[in-house]
């Protein structure tokens, strides 16, 4: 089956029978109003984003630090990182055709680091 | 990789919902960011107390020993001393004991206290409604600007991607064609002259707030004890004993000693800018020396050096490495402390330019929206937010500063004090300005415009009035410089808002008109 693309550029393609569920929670296909889909991506990818890019810089100043970097130095070289990846995940929110692909990895991502980091041994 | 056309398009929308949602926001924080490069010279316009000749690294021990050795002062009192600079002619000293907090100025010159006009100030008002918008509930004002700014950096790169001839929006503004095409001539061409600083901005602010955004990412290294991540970085605070101890022989002597170690290692001259003494004469007292904001270099923060009274020796120093000091970069860049003037007057027409980006963004907007919406309520209320963001806060900005000079030394209304007074009368403008914009529609831009022309021009002249220090004297003072600036900045935008008003005005009649819907050129800019 083949779903017609949104204005605002969504999803198009070949779409399996788990793909179409999915495709089904997609607003357009509700005829749910444009602004409301646009406001749920741009939501998810500043909560997405801050989420995860959250669980990365401390992630990565845990391992960095027990890694034997100086603690402070740890510290600051993940908050450098931290901001230009969220924004890479919003705009990666907001730009992708694959909404599916995009939105499990970030909930995966946002579900996983955070207790990575809190499995961490603290250093 | 490839940028498609949809590509395009999911950035267009980005850009407009982004900035749909953010501009008021971003401006005000903008417009009080751009206050707040020159906080201290405001400061002196609106507390004339601080126009005086100054000493700069004079000595501190003849102002600060008699402090310390009040009788009055229990052993956990922390006295924090801030010393002179071009900028801030007065010392500052803050005294912490039992809760309550006192701040007193000296003259350096005669070491006598200054009482000076009850005022908030650029320092206090304009900086905290910059990073907070004076929404301290649990710190809500600093997140709406957090997520602003990163609102603001995504709407940068979207609009990169959007805009095709980047270097051709460089060199093109048409101010003679329709409102519409004009508004996103200047759009682009503000966004791209300060593109730099549109990116520094925001990254640094989210950054220099990063306690707040991301503590753990702070803290989890430390076993998530703050504390522990602040002794770290040199921030120790000690519990006083209960046991007496020495106080300070010479806080001087420290200075000194700090001054001579970080020139050594900087190889640059080096001076101390901030003195905390904790647990005055108690056995756990600590004096803590920092290098603040280095009048000779960029970054903040370059060095903390603790004492201990008790013998008079280091306790512990602290000296960032290199990703530290990236960030102590930003820091500096963001807050603007250095000594360099014209470096601050750059990154002031960029703060103007931003202003005004994010200001023709929404009015464009707004013009794109009036057309497809025929709902008149709709209309009005969209409009009447928009002028109140813009326009409004200019204006209010202009009102702090004029009643700041109507008021008298003791005034005091409805149980305020004159400080608290100004600030109301801030936000009483402010909310009228949206009203006015709901009551008056378009017109309201043009009124506006004069409004803050009128307020700019009785600024300058009411501060002439009331103490004396015209533009040509000021001009002819050296240490009356920051106040010839601060009026002559007044009256330029007192010209600029009276251009905008003739302009707006011209625009709203007969031209505009003509223009229809269907217009090549306004299709073409609608489209964006």
């Amino acid at each position: 089956m083949r779903v017609q693309s949104s204005r605002d550029g969504g999803v198009t393609g070949s779409l399996s029978s788990w793909q179409m569920a999915f495709q089904i929670m997609q607003f357009p296909a509700l005829d749910a109003p444009v602004w409301f889909m646009r406001l749920c991506r741009i939501l998810a990818g500043v909560i997405g984003g801050f989420v995860v890019s959250y669980s990365a810089m401390t992630l990565a100043s845990l391992s960095l630090a027990a890694a034997g970097m100086d603690k402070i130095e740890a510290v600051h070289l993940s908050l450098l990182c931290g901001p230009p990846l969220f924004l890479f995940l919003m705009i990666w929110v907001a730009a992708t055709r694959h909404v599916l692909k995009v939105g499990v990895g970030i909930i995966t991502a946002g579900l996983l680091l955070p207790i990575a980091a809190s499995l961490f041994p603290t250093v | 990789m490839k940028i498609t056309k949809e590509f395009r398009q999911s950035m267009s929308w980005l850009h407009t919902w982004l900035g749909v949602a953010f501009s008021s926001v971003l401006f005000a924080a903008f417009w009080t960011g751009t206050l707040t490069i020159f906080d201290y010279e405001i400061d002196q316009w609106m507390a004339p107390e601080h126009r005086v000749q100054t000493l700069i690294g004079g000595p501190v021990d003849p102002i600060i020993m008699p402090i310390l050795h009040r009788d009055d002062l229990s052993n956990q009192a922390r006295v924090v001393v801030i010393t002179p600079t071009p900028r801030k002619p007065l010392m500052r000293v803050i005294t912490i004991d039992r809760g309550k907090v006192e701040n007193t100025y000296y003259n350096p010159l005669t070491g006598e206290a200054v009482e000076l006009t009850d005022t908030l100030g650029g320092r206090s008002f304009f900086y905290p409604f910059h990073h907070g918008l004076h929404l301290r509930w649990r710190r809500i004002g600093d997140w709406i600007v957090a997520c602003a700014s990163m609102g603001m950096l995504a709407l940068i790169v979207s609009g990169l991607f959007i805009h095709r001839k980047i270097i051709k929006d460089f060199f093109t503004f048409r101010p003679r064609k329709a409102s519409r095409r004009s508004l996103l001539d200047l759009h682009n061409l503000t966004a791209m002259v300060a593109l730099p600083s549109h990116i520094l901005f925001p990254l640094s602010g989210i950054l220099i707030f990063a306690h707040v955004y991301f503590p753990k990412t702070q803290t989890a290294p430390f076993k998530n004890d703050r504390a522990t991540y602040e002794q770290a970085t040199g921030f120790m605070r000690p519990e006083a004993s209960g046991t007496p101890g020495a106080v300070p022989r010479s806080v001087d002597a420290y200075i000194a000693q700090a001054e001579a170690i970080w020139t050594q290692r900087y190889n640059r001259s080096a001076a101390v800018d901030e003195v905390d003494i904790f647990n005055v004469g108690d056995a756990q007292s600590l004096v803590r020396v920092r290098q603040r904001f280095p009048q000779n270099h960029v970054a903040a923060e370059l060095g903390v050096i603790n004492f201990d009274p008790q013998t008079d020796k280091i306790v512990s120093t602290f000296d960032p490495g290199p990703f530290k000091k990236s960030v102590s970069w930003l820091h500096g860049a963001h807050v603007m402390q250095f000594g360099n003037i014209a470096v601050r007057w750059l990154f002031f027409a960029s703060g103007l330019a931003g202003s005004a980006m994010i200001a023709t963004g929404l009015m464009f907007w707004i013009e794109a929206r009036v057309r497809k919406d025929r709902n008149p309520v709709n209309v009005r209320v969209v409009r009447a937010l928009t002028i109140g963001s813009v326009t409004g806060l200019i204006g209010a900005s202009g009102a702090f500063l004029v009643v700041n000079r109507l008021l008298s030394a003791d005034a005091a209304a409805f149980g305020l004090g004159r400080a608290s007074l100004e600030a109301v009368t801030f936000y009483t403008v402010w909310i009228a300005a949206f009203l006015h914009g709901a009551i008056r529609d378009k017109a309201a831009w043009t009124e506006q415009c004069w409004t803050i022309a009128m307020l700019g021009v009785a600024a300058a002249i009411l501060n002439w009035v009331t103490t004396g220090d015209h533009i040509i004297r000021s001009l002819t003072t050296p240490h009356l410089l920051p106040i010839a600036g601060m009026d002559l900045v007044l009256l330029l935008m007192a010209g600029a808002a009276s251009w905008a008003a003739l302009s707006l005005g011209h625009n709203n009649g007969p031209k505009a008109r003509i223009l229809s819907p269907g217009s090549s050129a306004l299709t073409r800019a609608g489209s964006k």
